[in-house]
């Protein structure tokens, strides 16, 4: 057992409200510079949809991510061999209209203009080539658009719906859409770490964050095709690719990150995981429908006494224990088995998780017949001919997630790799809890209903408050966990302090003309 | 001191510089050469004799005494001009001659008339009717010419063999239709015929000493060796005589359609194994679709 120590991450979709301000923080600190003007580190799209880059999930594109040869894995799109022999000409890069070209407005035309008889119109410009452009996407078309055919139905991950399961998502009235926010997944196994020509990549040992070493990054861009989640980026201007760092420079100093800090809907949490490093290529290769179950094997328990130990031993500190303890993660992952990876058939182990989203599936279309209400209609009346009712009722316990307006299939294709057996007993334990939370608060509900909710999805009474609380009434400290980040310690792996140490801080070179 | 040096360096150099010029103009006074000798030599040799029998051109002993000067001014200036202009002694040696143009030349009347005078002066021996045989330095005739010879003359040509004293190889400007020698340049004439036009000694007196201006700028420093012309000689004399019997295969078009048939299969092949590789935005038609205003 090598036990390491991993920042990890859940977003609780339910909460999310779409309003981008995660991405405006992140870009505000990190990517508002010449040539990292179409990244978003932090981007939220809209499914269904393409996303950014478009179709980023459709790995026949884009070849990232690993997949499964012999019981073992090998990069999809790069790697040793085949990184070598496309090392000059990689076809499966994305370009840049699959991101958007990035824009700005002569916004001086309008302060400078001159009195006309029109209003002056700011021109947009391209922040590529500062000429003028006409805008022809943006980093999430998809909800600026409404969900046109173009990008909505265009979906990856409406591959294994049947076609009258796909047409009903769309249908007027019955449409249904969420929010995805997405970042670095900081992955267990890597697919961007293990593409590198030059090995500039690496997951840093004491918290699991990726990182590219700009001084070592030779621009071959083998990171872009392999990240499965088109998380890192090629900047044009310095000629070397970023990604994500998790902030770690206010990790260290003890605070959120950026994306996290500025949440409206405080649907993230952070904290810390410990895994068992020696069993990640075992998880990495499992089968398809074992992928979630090994991923969530090899994450360990805090509490038990033989993982402590050998946490210890291995030089994780007694604070990073704590904090592990203390993880909203572990609850919202391991404990209550809420979240799920997103997309875990890239087979890249990702480390943020995402409690799938309730809302669009809490009502259902129940067949009705209408024909009787309609007669009762004056002739000249518009007449409805659907033969559908929206049904919001909890007359039926589970029935609504079963014939959920989203078709589950689609949420599987998300975060279950295909399997909806994943995704149903998560919805029902956040339907459980709000029945539970519905009979406390409000008590219109049976007794022997909200228990059998309960019973059938294995939760306690306690642990659906636990799970209300963490989810609606969280205080910062109790989403974000983070624990000291031991620099100290950690650059002692690397460099010997005790050579500089003298030498640097603050002090007089010369006595001060007034005496000390 | 230094001064002195200089000086004594000066008186050196000057003393070197005489012996030099007085050594150069020495073969000067010893191998006196008339202006019209020279130019004969340099010039008219490779095609005419003076007495010993016709080569690519006539033989012109007495020739003054058959045609007037300033028809020969005339002729020698362009020949050309005056066949096409219809007078009828040009035309009738410009047919007789296989219809080989006689390059122009560009000599002041002067120098013509040194050459004339040149050429009386060598008028004096009867006039030898058979040509001097073209021999190997091993004796060997060109008639006993067989497959070896041809095929050194084969490759002095195509340039597999180097010419000794390192002159280009005749194929980077001439062609020979020819089954064992690729497609040369196109620059100067196709040879494939040569013999049939210019008889074995006119092909063999041009290669010895050629008359024309960029192959006399290419081998006046680099001369080509009597065997050397020899060989090269039987090779187009016995290449002359193959194309007679069979048309070779004009490796040029072969080439031509050879390379576009085989690039359309090999982007056909490219085209298909990466059938599926990525080619463009995959919003590419959305783009395509919108309006531009730009």
């Amino acid at each position: 057992m090598d036990v390491r120590s991993q920042i990890s991450m859940v977003f609780h979709l339910d909460k999310c409200i779409g309003c981008h301000t995660c991405s405006i923080a992140c870009k505000n600190i990190w990517t508002d510079r010449k040539g990292a003007e179409y990244m978003w580190w932090n981007n939220v799209e809209t499914k269904p949809g393409t996303g950014y880059p478009s179709k980023w999930e459709d790995q026949t594109i884009y070849r990232g991510g690993w997949e499964k040869n012999n019981g073992s894995i090998s990069l999809k799109g790069s790697g040793k061999f085949k990184g070598l022999a496309n090392i000059f000409h990689n076809p499966y890069l994305p370009v840049i209209d699959d991101y958007y070209e990035p824009w700005t407005y002569k916004y001086l035309d309008l302060i400078e203009s001159p009195e006309l008889d029109d209003q002056p119109v700011a021109r947009p410009v391209s922040l590529i080539t500062g000429k003028p452009i006409d805008i022809k996407a943006g980093p999430n078309w998809d909800d600026d658009l409404s969900g046109t055919p173009d990008y909505a139905r265009n979906d990856p991950n409406l591959e294994n719906l049947s076609p009258a399961e796909q047409e009903a998502m769309f249908q007027l009235e019955k449409m249904a859409m969420f929010y995805l926010p997405r970042i670095c997944n900081h992955c267990l196994n890597p697919a961007c770490v293990a593409s590198c020509p030059s090995g500039a990549i690496y997951k840093r040992g004491e918290d699991g964050i990726v990182l590219i070493n700009q001084n070592v990054c030779r621009a071959w861009r083998m990171c872009v095709t392999a990240c499965p989640y088109k998380k890192s980026y090629y900047n044009w201007h310095t000629g070397k690719s970023e990604k994500c760092i998790l902030c770690y420079p206010r990790l260290e100093a003890g605070l959120t990150p950026a994306c996290m800090h500025s949440c409206v809907g405080r649907i993230r949490y952070l904290g810390v995981m410990l895994y068992d490093a020696d069993r990640i290529h075992e998880a990495a290769s499992a089968d398809d429908n074992h992928l979630i179950e090994k991923q969530l094997d090899i994450i360990l328990d805090p509490f038990d006494e033989k993982v402590i130990a050998a946490a210890k031993a291995n030089g994780i500190a007694d604070s990073t224990l704590l904090a592990a303890q203390n993880s909203p993660i572990y609850k919202f992952v391991k404990e209550w088995g809420l979240a799920l990876p997103l997309h875990p058939e890239f087979r890249t182990l990702p480390m943020l998780f995402y409690v799938p989203p309730l809302l669009p599936v809490m009502a259902s279309l129940s067949d009705a017949k209408n024909g009787a209400q309609n007669d009762k209609l004056n002739p000249i009346a518009k007449r409805w001919d659907d033969n559908w009712l929206y049904d919001t009722s909890t007359e039926e316990l589970w029935g609504t997630i079963e014939k959920a307006r989203f078709p589950l299939q689609y949420m599987a294709n998300l975060f279950g790799a295909g399997d909806t057996s994943k995704i149903s007993p998560i919805l029902k334990k956040m339907m459980a809890v709000r029945i539970h939370r519905r009979s406390v608060t409000v008590g219109d509900l049976s007794a022997e209903k909200v228990n059998s909710a309960l019973t059938d999805t294995g939760l306690s009474p306690e642990q659906a408050d636990a799970i209300y609380a963490l989810t609606s009434l969280a205080k910062f400290d109790e989403r974000f966990v983070i624990p000291p980040a031991h620099r100290e310690q950690a650059i002692e792996m690397l460099e010997s302090t005790a050579d500089e140490k003298g030498s640097t801080g603050f002090g007089f070179k010369e006595r001060p003309a007034r005496g000390v | 001191m230094l001064y002195t040096s200089f000086k004594n360096y000066n008186e050196k150099l000057l003393t070197f510089t005489i012996l030099l010029s007085l050594i150069f103009n020495l073969s000067e006074f010893l191998y006196p050469q008339s202006a019209g000798e020279t130019t004969f030599k340099g010039i008219c040799q490779a095609c005419h004799t003076i007495g010993k029998g016709r080569l690519v051109g006539p033989d012109l002993i007495n020739i003054q005494d058959l045609r007037t000067e300033s028809w020969l001014i005339k002729f020698i200036r362009s020949s050309q001009s005056m066949v096409n202009s219809g007078d009828a002694d040009a035309v009738a040696i410009f047919n007789e001659y296989n219809k080989t143009i006689m390059p122009d030349q560009n000599l002041s009347d002067a120098e013509i008339k040194d050459v004339l005078s040149y050429i009386k002066q060598q008028s004096t021996g009867a006039v030898v009717t058979e040509v001097q045989p073209i021999v190997l330095s091993t004796g060997l005739t060109l008639e006993q010419a067989r497959d070896n010879e041809f095929t050194i003359g084969r490759k002095i040509f195509s340039g597999e063999q180097r010419l000794t004293n390192g002159g280009p190889a005749c194929i980077s400007c001439h062609n020979v239709l020819n089954d064992e020698v690729m497609s040369g340049g196109l620059l100067a004439l196709d040879l494939t015929n040569a013999v049939t036009r210019l008889g074995v000694n006119g092909v063999h007196s041009i290669i010895s000493s050629p008359p024309f201006p960029v192959m006399k700028a290419a081998y006046s420093n680099h001369l080509v060796t009597s065997d050397e012309s020899f060989y090269l000689t039987a090779f187009l004399k016995n290449a002359d005589f193959v194309v007679s019997l069979q048309e070779p295969a004009a490796p040029q078009q072969i080439f031509l359609y050879a390379g576009i048939i085989g690039g359309a299969v090999l982007f056909g092949v490219y085209g298909t194994i990466w059938w599926n590789r990525k080619r463009k935005s995959v919003n590419d038609s959305i783009f395509k679709r919108q309006l531009k205003s730009i």
